[in-house]
């Protein structure tokens, strides 16, 4: 087992890390840096509960290996609140009471922002496509469905996502 | 098919002519909470259901010197929270804080406790234990059974089926303990209770007592033999204790040596739990509070 | 052979009304009839508790109560309350801000059963909540924020904030 010198930019902040070959990115998001908005769902990239951001691009932490990710600008769900404020998809998650036993929450909000940061004119059905990758077990999808067209809405008006 | 009739009995009057009438084609229904479950499973059907949650006159706790009364409609949750109770029959105030749930308590009353006969009727062992006389009333007018008398069966009690009970009675006896063995502290059937009301010396030793056992076979019933072994026993000493009463109440309560399962536990189980139940009702009635164990109040 | 329907006439969230009934309904049938959806059906055995009114200020399992014994009676349910008491109203917002809602089945009987603590006994006690509302049962909170939200408005009562 070989050992790798790593940086990643996690959340605007480099953080240079020691890993080994077959470490995962969520796990070294949660047990190196204590990060533990991203979540340990499904572990084969299916129900989407380990979204994070590569740049503006999700991506399913719990399949890329961190070695892979070396040099990657990285935002975990925490990186979404600045300043203690919500962006506008997690405060729309709320509003919408789109959260119950929240799970697949902070999955949501990250490929929820994607959605948004990439196609702020989505509708229903774009934006129910863009989200086919992270399931939900309590919802039934419809009040996080609405959460993201009301964030688009919020991006449109100048609200940070 | 569910085919049912209704009549509203405001006075004990109404509901005794119905009975009268009716007998066993109607069903008397006061809080609620075990008829409507009789009638959803199918097991009432065809017959009048006789709604007696309104008659005043059945309701209430009152003490007349040294003697309580406890009306037939006194609801759990007012038996919970009864001053009179607390003090001259702690027994049964203390399984009213562990019957069922504080809402069910809101509709659930001892006269339909009593009347249902569940083997594991939580006002049941403190009954017995208080030596209650239960009054029926009919149409031709009262008459009195003594608590030890009313319980016949499972569902089946000394009421006849044009009668009702009207109200409970007992000396006030303020030593007086009830025990429940559930799996929960709330919402749990009892898996086996023990009721004792006693009295002892200034040394612990038992003057006399009386013991209403719950679950301990198909009715709640007293526990004579063991009422009997316990006097002259120091309720302190769990030894003369395992000598005495532990070993008659396993006779006296089911004398098969392996009684049948029953409500998720096993008679096994049962014969090694009834005789600390009474132990510890015991004390508890005696001197307070049990030694080992800190039964929570609401 | 149909059994024949008899009329119960009572107070429902303040109004009179008159219900046409099965001799046998539950109250909780009755109300639901009636278009008071608020009222749940969980378990129609009187343990869940998500079927749980205010008979005459009491909490009680409608589901376990006869519909036509509350003739001349007063029932307040989970929305009425919420319509027109203030406490049940701040109540409600209680759960909403401390997160005692997930799945929302089992919220009406709580609230109901929680403005039942609060007006009839109403101390911030959480072993005192937890003991009355211990007919309720919900499977998706784990019972913390439900209990969170009706002892923040029972300490608003005892500071005189309501």
């Amino acid at each position: 087992m070989s050992m790798h010198e790593i940086t990643l930019i996690v959340n605007g902040k480099p953080q240079k890390l020691t890993v080994k070959s077959n470490e995962l990115l969520l796990n070294v998001l949660r047990d190196k840096l204590f990060l533990t908005g991203a979540k340990y769902g499904c572990g084969i990239a299916e129900c989407g509960a380990c979204t994070v951001l590569k740049g503006d691009r999700s991506v399913m932490s719990c399949l890329v290996p961190a070695v892979a990710a070396d040099g990657w600008e990285i935002t975990t769900p925490e990186g979404l609140v600045v300043d203690g404020e919500l962006n506008a998809v997690q405060e729309e998650l709320v509003n919408k009471a789109a959260i119950q036993c929240g799970f697949c929450t902070p999955g949501m909000a990250m490929a929820g922002t994607a959605c948004v940061r990439e196609n702020p004119d989505a509708d229903e059905d774009f934006v129910r496509d863009y989200m086919r990758g992270n399931y939900c077990r309590c919802t039934g999808y419809q009040a996080i469905v609405q959460a993201i067209l009301a964030a688009c809405e919020d991006a449109k008006n100048g609200k940070r996502v | 098919m569910k085919e049912f009739k209704f009549v509203n009995a405001k006075t004990v009057q109404e509901a005794v002519d119905v009975l009268a009438e009716l007998g066993d084609k109607c069903k008397l229904v006061a809080g609620g909470t075990d008829a409507m479950l009789m009638i959803r499973d199918g097991k009432w059907n065809d017959l009048t259901l006789v709604n007696i949650r309104d008659i005043e006159e059945l309701r209430g706790i009152k003490l007349e010197g040294d003697t309580v009364t406890v009306g037939a409609l006194t609801r759990l949750s007012d038996i919970e929270s009864s001053d009179i109770l607390k003090e001259h029959a702690p027994c049964l105030w203390g399984a009213a804080q562990f019957f069922a749930d504080p809402t069910n308590r809101h509709s659930a009353t001892i006269g339909g406790n009593v009347g249902r006969c569940n083997t594991v009727g939580d006002t049941l062992p403190s009954l017995l234990c208080l030596d209650a006389v239960v009054t029926i009333v009919n149409k031709d007018g009262e008459r009195e059974v003594p608590m030890s008398e009313m319980l016949l069966g499972p569902g089946r009690t000394a009421c006849g089926p044009n009668e009702m009970i009207a109200k409970f009675t007992f000396k006030s006896q303020p030593h007086s303990a009830y025990m429940k063995y559930g799996r929960r502290r709330s919402m749990a059937l009892s898996m086996a209770g023990s009721a004792v009301s006693i009295e002892v010396d200034d040394k612990g030793i038992v003057k006399w007592c009386r013991i209403g056992v719950g679950n301990a076979g198909p009715k709640a019933a007293r526990a004579y033999k063991a009422e009997e072994a316990m006097v002259g026993v120091d309720l302190n000493s769990d030894k003369a204790l395992e000598e005495t009463m532990y070993k008659v109440i396993q006779e006296d309560i089911s004398p098969r040596k392996k009684p049948r399962l029953s409500n998720w536990i096993s008679g096994e189980y049962r014969r090694e739990l009834i005789p600390v139940l009474t132990k510890r009702a015991a004390r508890k009635a005696a001197f307070g509070e049990c030694m080992l164990c800190k039964q929570e109040e609401a | 052979m149909s059994a024949e329907k008899i009329k119960v006439n009572l107070k429902v969230n303040g109004e009179d009304v008159t219900y046409t009934i099965n001799p046998e309904d539950t109250l909780l049938k009755a109300l639901r009839a009636n278009y008071n959806y608020d009222v749940k059906c969980g378990c129609e055995i009187g343990e869940c508790g998500t079927c749980t009114v205010l008979l005459d200020g009491d909490a009680v399992k409608s589901c376990v109560t006869l519909a036509a014994a509350c003739e001349g009676h007063e029932v307040w349910t989970d929305k009425g309350l919420g319509e027109n008491d203030k406490l049940a109203a701040r109540l409600q917002d209680a759960f909403v801000e401390c997160g005692s809602v997930q799945c929302g089945f089992c919220i009406p009987g709580f609230i109901v059963a929680g403005v039942g603590y609060l007006k009839n006994i109403g101390n911030p006690d959480r072993k005192m909540i937890r003991n009355y509302v211990s007919g309720n049962l919900c499977r998706c909170t784990g019972y913390q924020k439900i209990i969170d939200a009706i002892e923040k408005v029972a300490l608003e009562m005892e500071r005189g904030e309501i």
